[in-house]
C-alpha cells in the first residue's frame, strides 16, 4: 500500500464534519420571495432609507435586469443556472425594536453566536475584539461601540450609518465598486441588506481588531451584505470577517460587496476566514459565494492588505483587489484556498498600479483534494504613468489525490519599462519523501499531512491576527479531513 | 455576438469564385470541408478581444483592409541569387514559395534522400490532404480558430514533407517570399510535416519580403511525429514592415517522439505565432523556445497551448522578448495536464525586456492541472535591464550604450546558445544581430 493510499484510509476514518451546520429556530421576517422593483422598495423601506439611496438601488436594479442574461461565465466553475426568483432577498430575525444593549438581544441569537464561538458578551472584552454580528439580512449586535466612539471611530451596521452619517456613506458608497461594476455587484447594490460600516478619523490608530461575523440561517435566503471601510489620513484599522451557514441540501447564494478606501498614509488590513457550508461529501448543497471585494489606495503611501483563508462554500468566486492610485501606495494579497470533495474555487486578485513607486505582493496557496477544483486567476496591470512600480507574485498549488485540479491563470500587463514584475508558480503533490521523513520520526500520516499543509500555507497564515491564525490552522485540518489521497 | 459583416463579406465572395480552382477541388469530402470552414468563418468572423485567446491582440488593423486571395498568381521573375542571403546554408534542401505559390524553378530538391518526399501541395496525394485537413487535437474555442478556418477554405499551396520510417532529412528550408503588389494580397499556405517512426529531420521555415507594401500571410502547419521520431523545427518570421503574419502550427506527438522548436519573430506590423502541441502518447517530449524582437509600432504575439494527454510527458517553453519603440509583445502560454497524465514535467518561462517608455508587454502563463503526480511550474518577468548589472559594467569603464547592448545580447544569447544545430544557431544569431544593429536603441 502506498503512502498516499494510507493517507486516504486514515483520513477517511477521521471523517470530519462541518461543525457549524446547525439551524437556529427563530422567527423571521421575510420579504416576499423573488426579485422585482417592489422587493428593492421593500428592503429600502424596511431600512427607512433616504430617497437618494432608494434611487441608487433602483438604478442598480434596472442595470441588473438588462444584463440578467449575462451572468459571468469566464470563471472555471460550473453550477446549474440560478433562479433568482426562488430566493428570499430579505430575512431578518423578528424583534420589536433595535436592541440598546446586549441584554436586549434575543437569547436564542446569543446562544447561536456562543455556539459559533463568537464573543459577543464578556468574552469579547477578554479577546479585545469589537464584533458586528450579521444574521441573515440584518446586523443583530455590535459590541464596543461606546469605546470606539471616544476615539471618533464609527463602527456600526451600514443601515445605521445611512441614518447617522449619510454624508460619509453617500460620498464613499459605490466609489470603489460602482453599482454597474459586475453582475453580482449590481445585484448586491440593488438588494444589499446590511453589513458593516467603519470610519477611522485622521491620525487614529484603531486600538482593537474590528470584526464582522456573518451567518446565513433562513432557508432559501440569499445574503447580500455590503461593507464599507474608510481609513482617513494617517489612520490604521485591522478588520476581520468570518462566515458560517447551516447545512442545507439547497444551494444558497451569497453575493457581498466590500469597499475599502485608504487615504493618505492610512492602512487597512482586511482578513477573512470564509467557512460557509461547503456542501456534503457528494457535492449536495453549500453556499455559492460570489463576492466583489476591492480597495482603493487613494492617498500617497496608503496601504491595503487582503488576507483570506477560503475553506468553505460550494463555489467561491472572488477577487479581492487593490487600486494603487496614490504614489508609493502598497497592496498585498495573501490567500489560502482549500477545495475538498466537490468544492470549486476561482479566486485571485487584481493589482492595478496607477501611481508612482507603487508596490504589490501576491502570495496565493491553493490546495485541492477530493474532486475539488482550485483556480488562481489574477491580474497585475502596470499603467503607463506608474514609474518604478514593483510586483511580486507567487502562486503555488498543492494537489492531494488524482481526481482534483489546480489551475493558475495570471494576467500580466505592463505599460511602463521602469516596472519590475515577477511571477512564479508551481504545482505539485505532497512528495512521498516529505511524508516518509515525517512518518519516520514517529508522526502519523494524518499528522504529517497536516504539518506539511500548514508549512505550505505558512506565509499566508503568518499574516493573520493571532486569534484567526489559530482558527484558520484548525480549519485547514478539518477541511482536508476525508480528502481522497 | 454580432459579427462585422463588412470585414468578412469580401472573403466569402472571393471563396465563391475560387472554390473550383483550388487544389483538391473535385474531392467531394474536401469540398465539403472547405464549405464548412468558410461557413464557420462567416458566422464567427475575425476573432475579437472578447475571445479569450485573442484578448491581447486586436485584429482591427487587419480587418480594415480587404486582402485578395490570388488563386492563380502571376510568377514574378526572381533569381536564385536574390534568395541566397535568406538561405540557411548554400547547399541545404530548399522549397521556395513566392507569393504563396510553389516555385520549383527556385527550389533545390534534387538531392532529397531516399525515403523522404518533399513536394508542393499540388503534388500531394489524397492521404496527404486528409492529414492536412485534420483538426488540431488541442481543444480551443472555435471562435479562436476562425483564421484557421479561413486557411482551410482558401489553402492553395504549401509544402508537404514526408519522412519514411527511419529516414533522415537534415535540413530542409521552406522559404516563403512575398513580393507585395499594389493591391494587398493574402497568402494562405498550408504545410504538412509527417515524420514516420524513428525518422529525424530539421525543418526551417523562413518568411521574408522583397519590396514594400501590405500583404497578409495566414499560414497553417500540421505536424505529426510518430513513435521515436524527432523533429527540429525552426522558424524565422522576418516579414515586411507593413505585413500581417498569422501562423497556426499544430503538432501531435506519439510515444517517445520529440519535438524541438525555436522561433525568432521580428517582422510584420502585426504578427501572431500560435502553437498547439498535443503530447498524445506516453514519454513524448516537446521543447519550445523563442525570441520576439519588436520595435516601432509592431505588435507581436506568441500563443502556445500544450496538452499533456498521457503520462510521463516532458515539455518546456522558454520565451523572451525585447520591446523597443512603442511596440507591444504578447506571450500566452497554457499547459494543460489531463487527469491521467501522471509524472508530467512541464515548465514555462516568459521574460520580457522593455527598452523604451512606450513599450508594452502582456503575458499570461497559464497552468491547468488535473493530475496530482506532476511537476509544473511557470515564471514570468517584465521590466527594464537590471540596474545593478548596468552599474557593474559601467563601473568597469563600459559606457552605458555598450553596457546595455552587452546585456541585451546576453539575454538573447542564453536562448540562442540552446539551439542544437550549428548552422541554425549562426542563422538566428545573424538575424538577431542585424535587428540589434539597426536601431533597437530606445
Amino acid at each position: 500500500m502506498t503512502a498516499t493510499q494510507q493517507t486516504i484510509e486514515s483520513l477517511r476514518s477521521l471523517q470530519g464534519d462541518y461543525k457549524y451546520g446547525f439551524i437556529t429556530d427563530i422567527e423571521s421576517d421575510f420579504a416576499p420571495k423573488g426579485l422585482n422593483e417592489d422587493t428593492v422598495r421593500f428592503i429600502s423601506a424596511k431600512k427607512e432609507e433616504p430617497q437618494w439611496l432608494l434611487d441608487w438601488r433602483l438604478k442598480a436594479f434596472s442595470i441588473w435586469q438588462q444584463t440578467q442574461e449575462r451572468e459571468p461565465t469566464w470563471a472555471r466553475v460550473t453550477y446549474p443556472k440560478i433562479d433568482y426568483q426562488e430566493i428570499y432577498y430579505y430575512a431578518a430575525p423578528k424583534r420589536s425594536k433595535q436592541p440598546g444593549s446586549l441584554d436586549e438581544v434575543d437569547p436564542e441569537l446569543l446562544r447561536t453566536y456562543e455556539k459559533l464561538g463568537i464573543p459577543l458578551g464578556e468574552r469579547a472584552a477578554l479577546a479585545g475584539i469589537a464584533v458586528d454580528a450579521v444574521f441573515d439580512s440584518i446586523s443583530v449586535a455590535t459590541t464596543f461601540q461606546g469605546r470606539l466612539k471616544e476615539l471618533g471611530i464609527i463602527f456600526c451596521p451600514i443601515s445605521e450609518a445611512v441614518r447617522e452619517h449619510p454624508e460619509l456613506v453617500r460620498r464613499y458608497l459605490g466609489s470603489v465598486v460602482p453599482y454597474s461594476d459586475n453582475f453580482f455587484a449590481t445585484l448586491n447594490s440593488a438588494v444589499f441588506s446590511d453589513g458593516s460600516f467603519v470610519y477611522v478619523p485622521p491620525g487614529v490608530h484603531c486600538p482593537m481588531e474590528l470584526s464582522t461575523y456573518f451567518r446565513i440561517n433562513a432557508k432559501n435566503s440569499g445574503q447580500f451584505e455590503r461593507t464599507l471601510i474608510i481609513a482617513d489620513k494617517g489612520s490604521y484599522v485591522s478588520y476581520l470577517e468570518g462566515c458560517t451557514a447551516p447545512m442545507r441540501d439547497e444551494n444558497q447564494l451569497h453575493a457581498a460587496v466590500v469597499e475599502l478606501v485608504a487615504l493618505e498614509d492610512a492602512e487597512i488590513r482586511y482578513a477573512t476566514v470564509q467557512n460557509w457550508y461547503p456542501g456534503d461529501k457528494n457535492g449536495k448543497g453549500g453556499i455559492y459565494n460570489f463576492v466583489t471585494k476591492r480597495g482603493a489606495c487613494r492617498g500617497a503611501r496608503s496601504r491595503i492588505s487582503w488576507t483570506q483563508v477560503e475553506t468553505g462554500s460550494a463555489i467561491t468566486w472572488k477577487y479581492p483587489s487593490v487600486i494603487l492610485q496614490g504614489d508609493e501606495s502598497v497592496g498585498k494579497f495573501h490567500s489560502v484556498a482549500v477545495t475538498n470533495n466537490w468544492q470549486q474555487a476561482d479566486t485571485g486578485t487584481k493589482m492595478i498600479h496607477i501611481g508612482r513607486n507603487t508596490r504589490s505582493t501576491i502570495i496565493s496557496k491553493g490546495i485541492s483534494a477530493g474532486h475539488g477544483q482550485n483556480t488562481y486567476r489574477g491580474l497585475v496591470r502596470i499603467q503607463a504613468r506608474a514609474e518604478g512600480a514593483r510586483n511580486y507574485s507567487q502562486c503555488d498549488s498543492l494537489l492531494i489525490g488524482s481526481q482534483c485540479g489546480g489551475h493558475t491563470v495570471p494576467y500580466i500587463e505592463v505599460k511602463n519599462r521602469t516596472a519590475r514584475v515577477e511571477h512564479e508558480a508551481t504545482t505539485s503533490k505532497i512528495s512521498d519523501d516529505q511524508l516518509f521523513y515525517c512518518r519516520q520520526r514517529g508522526m502519523s500520516t494524518e499528522e504529517a499531512v497536516t504539518t506539511i499543509v500548514n508549512g505550505f500555507c505558512r506565509e499566508v497564515l503568518q499574516n493573520l491576527p493571532m486569534e484567526f491564525a489559530v482558527e484558520a490552522q484548525k480549519l485547514l485540518g478539518v477541511s482536508l479531513e476525508g480528502s481522497v489521497g | 455576438m454580432s459579427v462585422d459583416i463588412t470585414s468578412i463579406d469580401p472573403y466569402i465572395r472571393q471563396f465563391a469564385v475560387a472554390r473550383s480552382l483550388l487544389p483538391g477541388a473535385g474531392f467531394a469530402w474536401l469540398d465539403a470541408k472547405r464549405d464548412a470552414a468558410i461557413k464557420r468563418f462567416g458566422s464567427n468572423g475575425f476573432p475579437t478581444a472578447k475571445v479569450e485567446a485573442w484578448k491581447f491582440t486586436n485584429l482591427n488593423p487587419l480587418t480594415q483592409t480587404t486582402f485578395h486571395n490570388v488563386v492563380v498568381p502571376s510568377q514574378p521573375a526572381l533569381t536564385k541569387a536574390a534568395l541566397a542571403p535568406y538561405r540557411l546554408t548554400p547547399d541545404c534542401h530548399l522549397v521556395v514559395f513566392v507569393n504563396g505559390q510553389f516555385r520549383p524553378d527556385l527550389s533545390a530538391l534534387d538531392h532529397v534522400p531516399d525515403g523522404t518526399r518533399v513536394v508542393g501541395l499540388g503534388d500531394a496525394d489524397e492521404d496527404d490532404l486528409h492529414a492536412l485537413i485534420a483538426p488540431p487535437s488541442v481543444a480551443a474555442d472555435s471562435r479562436a480558430r476562425s483564421l484557421l478556418d479561413l486557411n482551410t477554405a482558401f489553402m492553395n499551396d504549401g509544402a508537404v514533407v514526408h519522412l519514411g520510417r527511419g529516414a533522415v532529412l537534415d535540413p530542409v528550408q521552406l522559404l516563403f517570399v512575398a513580393i507585395p503588389d499594389s493591391a494587398p494580397l493574402a497568402f494562405q499556405p498550408r504545410n504538412l510535416i509527417r515524420a514516420e517512426a524513428g525518422s529525424s529531420a530539421t525543418v526551417l521555415e523562413t518568411y521574408v519580403s522583397l519590396g514594400v507594401g501590405a500583404y497578409w500571410t495566414n499560414v497553417v502547419t500540421q505536424i505529426a511525429i510518430a513513435p521515436n521520431a524527432i523533429l527540429r523545427h525552426y522558424k524565422l518570421q522576418a516579414e515586411g514592415g507593413s505585413a500581417f503574419h498569422v501562423a497556426a502550427t499544430s503538432v501531435r506527438l506519439e510515444r517517445q517522439a520529440a519535438y524541438r522548436m525555436f522561433a525568432v519573430s521580428l517582422g510584420a506590423e502585426l504578427g501572431r505565432n500560435e502553437f498547439d502541441i498535443d503530447l498524445a502518447a506516453t514519454d513524448a517530449t516537446a521543447r519550445l523556445a523563442g525570441v520576439t524582437l519588436a520595435c516601432d509600432a509592431q505588435h507581436l504575439d506568441t500563443t502556445i497551448r500544450i496538452d499533456h494527454s498521457k503520462p510521463r510527458g516532458t515539455s518546456s517553453q522558454e520565451f523572451r522578448s525585447v520591446v523597443a519603440g512603442h511596440a507591444h509583445a504578447v506571450f500566452q502560454g497554457r499547459i494543460r495536464v489531463a487527469p491521467d497524465a501522471q509524472k508530467t514535467d512541464a515548465r514555462q518561462s516568459s521574460r520580457n525586456l522593455l527598452l523604451s517608455a512606450a513599450a508594452a508587454a502582456d503575458t499570461k502563463p497559464e497552468l491547468e492541472i488535473l493530475a496530482d503526480d506532476v511537476k509544473c511550474s511557470h515564471g514570468a518577468t517584465v521590466g527594464d535591464l537590471d540596474r545593478d548589472a548596468l552599474f557593474y559594467l559601467q563601473a568597469r569603464g563600459v559606457d552605458e550604450a555598450d553596457a546595455r547592448s552587452i546585456l541585451i545580447d546576453a539575454f538573447l544569447n542564453e536562448l540562442i546558445e540552446g539551439i542544437g544545430g550549428q548552422a541554425a544557431r549562426a542563422y538566428f544569431r545573424r538575424a538577431c544581430d542585424s535587428w540589434l544593429a539597426k536601431g533597437s536603441r530606445p
